[in-house]
């Protein structure tokens, strides 16, 4: 892994304003993403990794949303301080994103081709034609059955995997560099899954493009991801190759997220260990490790010192006090 | 979709034949008798019955129903009973007017109100959208006659700008035309536009929630993009719905701006007939403007088709 950084997100920070108070989605969160790679982004929901999502698309809705700090270097330049117009020459063109819901991310009142000739036309300059033809071509290299007439049907006429075809097929229309996919199955049946994610892998690979895979299910990550980066209440805990976080977890709460995965090779009676508890309030966070109140690693420094991420392996980085404790499967020892 | 235009096609009919049955009913139970007013106040029983039988009042009242809906369908629209003119050659020339006002005053109130409304919508609670706000507020609760007044008062009377009163058709001289009905067209524009910045506003506001609105943007479209062509047109039924509503009401609306800046368009021409129980010009009148009506909304709701691809019923 000698490519060169695409992506580098340094001490992000996005905080929403609500009647309960500032919620700090994304607090002081750095990664790096070179070319061609895939980086699995996973926690739980509200962990803030849509949030982060967004913030490097410049789509935090805003009211009440607001990127506060940091800094985020797409191919050496700061899409945090570019101009709108800017922005939108790298959304859809250099950076792809595929949402959550194929019911509702495709407007129901455009045809299919109408939505997928946008980037098109605006970002490569192509006629309606050329656009149709090239739609045309992209509704087959994703799958679509008949895709012709498809680009004459309206997205309610279509299956929720379909459309979310046609959502990969319009993120990668302009053959970006990036491409964000946030849950982008996680509304499907499990076949379906499995299908749109291998055409994802397929596409992207043959045209190089860097993947954020944000997805709560670990199994996804674990088929796809190079890196992974576990997040937790705004923060990344955990980051590693796909290797050294899986095999051998720094961090009490990936250690969790891993034991709560149903596996094949588990015994029939034997019972999944979830993470007790539940997220802590983000607006109201403890002064110590937001995570404190959930682990079975805890001790008295946990309560009153937030962890910093350190370095726990070769390129593989832990914020917790307790790693060591952890690495060799300890738990449960004071407080 | 073609069956769907043929259903809502054919369904106007028994609105329309409810619509003559209504029509007719009013003017002949309405109290006061077109004979009496006719004859004055000096005639005597005879003269009244002669006018009975000359304009076919003495007829039971369902074979005079028959006549009518059969003089109506064949084209004979009947003549006034005082002028004696036929209603198709006082329509014709009163037609003028009330064409000038209610379609340019329609048109305006969208040109005004659906761009208002969207860039309310798109800066809402900014201080543009309180300003476009109080303004939609003030045109819907000001009265038009109010209104109309205040503006001849300001505009035709102090500054001069436009006629106190009257109509030159465009015929006789265009700028004539166009300072006769600043005023009134202003006026319909102003309380027509008021409804639809908050139709939009509103509508378009819920729309640029949804997650279609997240992903048109992230394809790198700009703004007037997202707003026009993906919300816009998303959110299109609601606001087209009050459109047809407001050129329903431009109908009624019509006459009190007639009377209020004194043009002789159909809606004076109604009001007046009215009050003269000229029964066989009210009676086409109210038909020709129900029909109207009928036509608009069946409009409204092909509309809703071409507009929302999954309106299918």
């Amino acid at each position: 892994m000698t490519a060169e950084t695409l992506l580098d997100v340094k001490n992000l920070s996005t905080h929403f304003r609500t009647r309960l108070g500032v919620i700090k989605a994304v607090d002081n969160v750095s990664f790096v993403l070179h070319e061609g790679e895939t980086l699995g982004l996973v926690g739980e929901s509200g962990c803030g990794k849509s949030v982060t999502a967004l913030s490097i698309m410049r789509l935090v809705p805003s009211p009440p949303g607001r990127i506060v700090a940091g800094k985020i270097i797409f191919r050496g330049q700061d899409l945090l301080t570019m101009s709108e117009q800017e922005v939108r020459n790298v959304r859809g063109r250099d950076i792809g994103m595929i949402f959550q819901e194929p019911m509702t991310s495709l407007n129901p009142v455009l045809t299919i081709g109408r939505q997928l000739r946008e980037p098109l036309e605006l970002h490569l300059g192509m006629t309606k034609n050329q656009a149709l033809r090239k739609s045309t071509e992209l509704l087959q290299l994703v799958g679509m059955p008949d895709p012709e007439t498809r680009l004459n049907s309206f997205p309610h006429q279509i299956s929720g995997g379909q459309r979310q075809r046609v959502m990969i097929a319009m993120a990668l229309s302009c053959e970006p560099t990036l491409l964000i996919a946030d849950e982008a199955t996680s509304a499907l049946d499990v076949t379906i899954q499995a299908q749109i994610l291998e055409i994802i892998k397929d596409l992207t690979d043959r045209i190089g493009t860097a993947v954020i895979i944000i997805t709560h299910n670990l199994g996804v990550v674990a088929r796809y991801a190079d890196t992974v980066n576990v997040m937790y209440a705004g923060r990344i805990r955990e980051t590693g190759s796909l290797d050294s976080v899986y095999k051998d977890p720094k961090h009490p709460y990936t250690v969790g997220l891993l034991n709560s995965v149903p596996t094949l090779d588990l015994d029939a009676d034997a019972r999944l260990e979830p993470i007790r508890g539940e997220i802590p309030n983000l607006a109201d966070l403890p002064p110590g490790c937001a995570f404190v109140d959930r682990c079975d690693y805890a001790v008295q420094r946990c309560q009153e010192e937030d962890p910093e991420l350190v370095e726990v392996g070769d390129l593989h980085y832990g914020a917790c006090w307790e790693h060591e404790r952890v690495a060799r499967n300890l738990p449960g020892v004071t407080v | 979709m073609t069956a769907y235009i043929i259903k809502r096609v054919l369904a106007v009919i028994p609105i329309l034949i409810f619509v003559g049955v209504l029509t007719f009913s009013l003017v002949h139970i309405a109290p006061g008798d077109a004979a009496n007013i006719m004859a004055g106040d000096y005639a005597g029983p005879d003269d009244v019955k002669l006018i009975r039988k000359e304009l076919g009042l003495d007829k039971p009242i369902a074979t005079q129903f028959v006549e009518w809906v059969g003089r109506t369908l064949r084209g004979d629209l009947g003549r006034s009973i005082y002028s004696g003119k036929s209603v198709a050659e006082l329509v014709r020339t009163r037609v003028g007017p009330t064409i000038s006002l209610t379609v340019l005053g329609g048109l305006f109130a969208v040109l005004i109100g659906i761009p208002l409304g969207v860039f309310a919508a798109w800066k809402a609670g900014s201080r543009w959208d309180r300003v476009i706000q109080i303004f939609a507020a003030l045109g819907i609760s000001i009265p038009g006659f109010w209104l109309g007044f205040i503006m001849i008062l300001a505009f035709a009377v102090y500054l001069r700008w436009f006629p106190v009163i009257g109509y030159v058709s465009p015929a006789e001289s265009f700028t004539g035309w166009i300072r006769s009905i600043t005023l009134p067209v202003s006026l319909l524009a102003i309380s027509g536009s008021s409804i639809i910045i908050r139709m939009t506003r509103a509508s378009i506001l819920e729309v640029l929630r949804e997650d279609y609105i997240r992903t048109a943007r992230a394809k790198g479209l700009a703004n007037r993009a997202v707003l026009f062509r993906h919300a816009l047109r998303a959110g299109a039924i609601p606001i087209i719905t009050v459109i047809g509503a407001l050129a329903g009401g431009l109908i009624t609306g019509v006459v009190v701006t007639e009377t209020v800046f004194t043009i002789p368009g159909l809606g004076r021409l109604v009001a007046e007939t009215v009050k003269n129980r000229d029964f066989p010009v009210v009676q086409s009148m109210l038909m020709l403007l129900a029909s109207l009506y009928v036509f608009i909304n069946l409009m409204v709701d092909l509309a809703y088709v071409f507009f929302d691809p999954r309106v299918r019923l």
